[in-house]
């Protein structure tokens, strides 16, 4: 029983070989991805303390480890290298043995990486907790964790180099060119940044500039790529049909790395940087428009016709929405870039609004959506109800949207205010109070929505040897959880 | 397991892996055409960069932080009220003196209605420029701390901003301080560094008046 179209016959054969590189990718994907889950829920907790301290300073203010200073690095650190990073290379892994046609490589080492990262991530966050953090964004953590990322980065790195190099299809499918180029961005990114920063090869303004470079880059050129791989590859998958056009691919890829590379001095806009880096990361950054159109139209038109199966498909909901957000955010943040427009914006609630937008609306929604792809291939296993991922997308998506909306909508008015020194200060922080009041609604709408995808993902895995018939689309009814497990064991002890 | 090499596995097997068999075909690439829109918007973006960087360069030089290095120099010099840039200075003078100018008692003297504020304003700028340590009277009390000097730390205007302020604050009315004043007493107190005393204080102030009648006869 099946809810989707049937598309062009397969061979036997090519079913069979999925199977096989499904199940050797198994352990390792299953390793980075639930560890990911569980940094996305102390994440998650980590930025409704930061949030509601916003609007109640007073609330655990006294204990110093959760200092506002101190948590909200955190926040950003566990989503960034716990959830984002772990998600991402879950994904890449799969998806990359899947269009080489081979089996996933060194499945130990890989999993053995996965460790390794999570130890970093351990380490670094404690370590920012107790106060050894430092200022620089995204590179809070102390340089000692440094070799817990680079070494499975350059590891990954190498296991996606040596799947390219002995695939078997004949084709290099879209896909793969940004899983590849991503793998080898984010060990030249990570290892310059820390280098140049913490060990003291640039100083000063430099240093800031090697820091933006790093802090924007490893959005663009790691987990963006890696997303926009995840798109390229689930909607043509799961509608069944062709990406719209090759030629606007091979543009939107190129133009990707030709661009984004130049972008991240617009943070720096008005500081004390030389005038042209400033200009040239402008133009870097409203270049950007070519290749974001370019998955606009290529996305859009692929799904042109099929936007009903939107209605049952969980993977595609999820990846179709983080897909038109990856538009919104990304024009947005072009436009944001312009000196004009920095005036007013810079330093208010409305960059926290749109960072939030990329990466969670973006980014997060399209691994959600590979995650409900992903999972029931390697456990073998279906998703055991249908109304948890309801929850979890109307939690997500209505969160991030109140969330992205609210605080861009307060921080252009507090720019504004701001601008104008007539307006006392205090009276501003009360302007955007309310604001700041919504952003913990909708963080706590997202949070619900993550247990509820961290329970789904709990009872995929703990029943993984008992395969439920039928995938599990938003129309399909399963039996409650309880009478499900009773049923099996009753099963169980019949067979035994 | 072991990649099969047969088309006849058993139906349990596929059954078992039924995720995986019952998808689509792996995407495929579509050819059609790019739009001549998207091309002509293209074009738009790569012509408006480069107006953009020609707009803008900051004389592609490190030492330029400001896009149009050309429109920054011109029109004369803004003129800075000195009572604005005196108050923020005085900034530094409040943990001695406090932001009210009432001094502590014994410790450090008051700034309002002081004989030294608001009087002769060649010992206030020799005062500033030197420092002074105590014991000294003011306004019948007696001071016992030490004054830092501050010539290393602010400039001419700067000084004169911050004595033109605390002559005019608070109740205290006196002529403003110039610039010129401060850079006068500056280059007389060049080959004398230590701080005032009471006595040399004195002593100072009389030879300044001394000279000052000089100069009016």
């Amino acid at each position: 029983m099946t809810h989707v179209p049937e598309g062009p016959a397969e061979s036997r054969l090519e079913q069979i070989s999925r199977i096989v590189i499904d199940d050797s990718s198994r352990v390792p994907v299953l390793l980075w991805f639930t560890s990911s889950v569980i940094w996305l829920l102390f994440g998650s907790l980590a930025a409704m303390i930061s949030s509601l301290k916003l609007h109640h300073p007073d609330f655990l203010g006294g204990i110093e480890w959760l200092t506002f200073g101190r948590i909200r690095p955190v926040h950003l650190d566990i989503v960034f290298f716990g959830w984002s990073c772990m998600a991402a290379i879950g994904t890449l892994l799969w998806l990359q043995a899947r269009l080489c046609h081979v089996r996933l490589p060194w499945p130990v080492l890989l999993s053995g990486l996965a460790m390794v990262w999570n130890i970093g991530v351990v380490v670094g966050s404690v370590a920012v907790l107790a106060g050894h953090g430092s200022s620089i964004e995204y590179l809070e953590f102390p340089a000692y964790c440094a070799p817990f990322f680079a070494i499975p980065a350059l590891g990954v790195l190498a296991a996606n180099v040596k799947m390219y190099l002995t695939k078997r299809s004949e084709h290099t499918y879209v896909s793969q060119w940004y899983l590849l180029a991503a793998t080898v961005w984010l060990p030249i990114l990570y290892v310059t940044a820390m280098f140049c920063t913490y060990f003291g090869l640039v100083q000063g303004v430099s240093q800031a500039i090697t820091n933006w470079w790093f802090g924007h880059n490893a959005l663009g050129l790691w987990v963006t790529p890696i997303a926009v791989a995840t798109a390229y590859y689930l909607i043509p998958k799961v509608t069944g049909r062709p990406v719209h056009s090759y030629h606007l691919s091979l543009l939107g890829f190129w133009t990707l790395a030709i661009f984004y590379n130049w972008a991240g001095t617009h943070h720096l806009t008005g500081g004390p940087l030389p005038a042209w880096t400033i200009t040239v990361g402008v133009v870097g950054s409203m270049m950007m428009f070519i290749p974001v159109i370019t998955v606009a139209i290529n996305h859009h038109m692929t799904m042109r016709g099929v936007f009903s199966m939107l209605k049952t498909s969980p993977t595609l909901r999820f990846t179709v929405f983080g897909s038109f957000l990856y538009t919104v955010a990304s024009f947005q943040g072009s436009l944001e870039a312009l000196r004009s427009h920095q005036e007013i914006t810079h330093f208010t609630q409305y960059t926290i609004g749109h960072a939030h937008l990329g990466l969670y609306g973006f980014f997060s929604m399209i691994m959600f959506g590979a995650m409900y792809y992903i999972f029931p291939r390697v456990t073998n296993n279906e998703w055991s109800s249908a109304r948890l991922i309801k929850v979890h997308f109307w939690g997500s998506a209505l969160g991030i949207l109140s969330y992205g909306v609210g605080l861009c909508w307060a921080g252009w008015w507090q720019g504004t205010m701001m601008n104008n020194p007539s307006i006392p200060f205090l009276q501003i922080v009360e302007y955007i109070k309310p604001y700041l009041i919504l952003r913990s609604i909708s963080g706590a709408g997202m949070t619900i929505a993550h247990l509820a995808f961290a329970l789904s993902v709990w009872r995929i895995l703990s029943r993984h040897h008992f395969v439920m018939s039928g995938p599990t689309l938003f129309t399909t009814q399963r039996p409650p959880w309880r009478e499900f497990v009773n049923e099996q064991n009753q099963r169980e002890e019949i067979a035994q | 397991m072991s990649a099969p090499h047969s088309d006849n596995l058993p139906d349990r097997i596929l059954k078992m892996h039924e995720q995986a068999v019952r998808e689509m075909v792996e995407p495929r690439d579509g050819i059609s055409p790019t739009p001549v829109t998207f091309l002509l918007l293209c074009f738009f973006f790569t012509a408006w960069g480069g107006y953009y960087i020609a707009d803008n360069p900051g004389a592609w030089s490190g030492m330029e932080y400001n896009e149009k290095p050309s429109a920054a120099p011109a029109g004369p010099a803004v003129a800075v009220d000195p009572m604005l840039m005196g108050k923020e200075i005085f900034g530094a003078c409040t943990q001695c003196h406090q932001a009210d100018g009432k001094g502590v008692a014994a410790t450090y003297p008051p700034l309002v209605a002081s004989e030294y504020v608001t009087g002769d304003e060649r010992r206030l700028t020799a005062i500033l420029l030197n420092g002074i340590n105590g014991p000294f009277l003011v306004n019948g009390a007696t001071y016992s701390s030490e004054m830092p000097k501050w010539r290393d730390y602010f400039e001419d205007d700067e000084l004169a901003a911050v004595m033109t302020y605390i002559r005019n604050s608070w109740g205290n009315q006196a002529p403003p301080v110039s610039k010129d004043t401060v850079a006068k007493v500056r280059a007389e107190l060049a080959g004398q560094p230590n701080p005032w005393t009471a006595g040399s204080l004195a002593e100072f102030s009389a030879v300044a008046a001394a000279k000052a009648k000089g100069e009016t006869k």
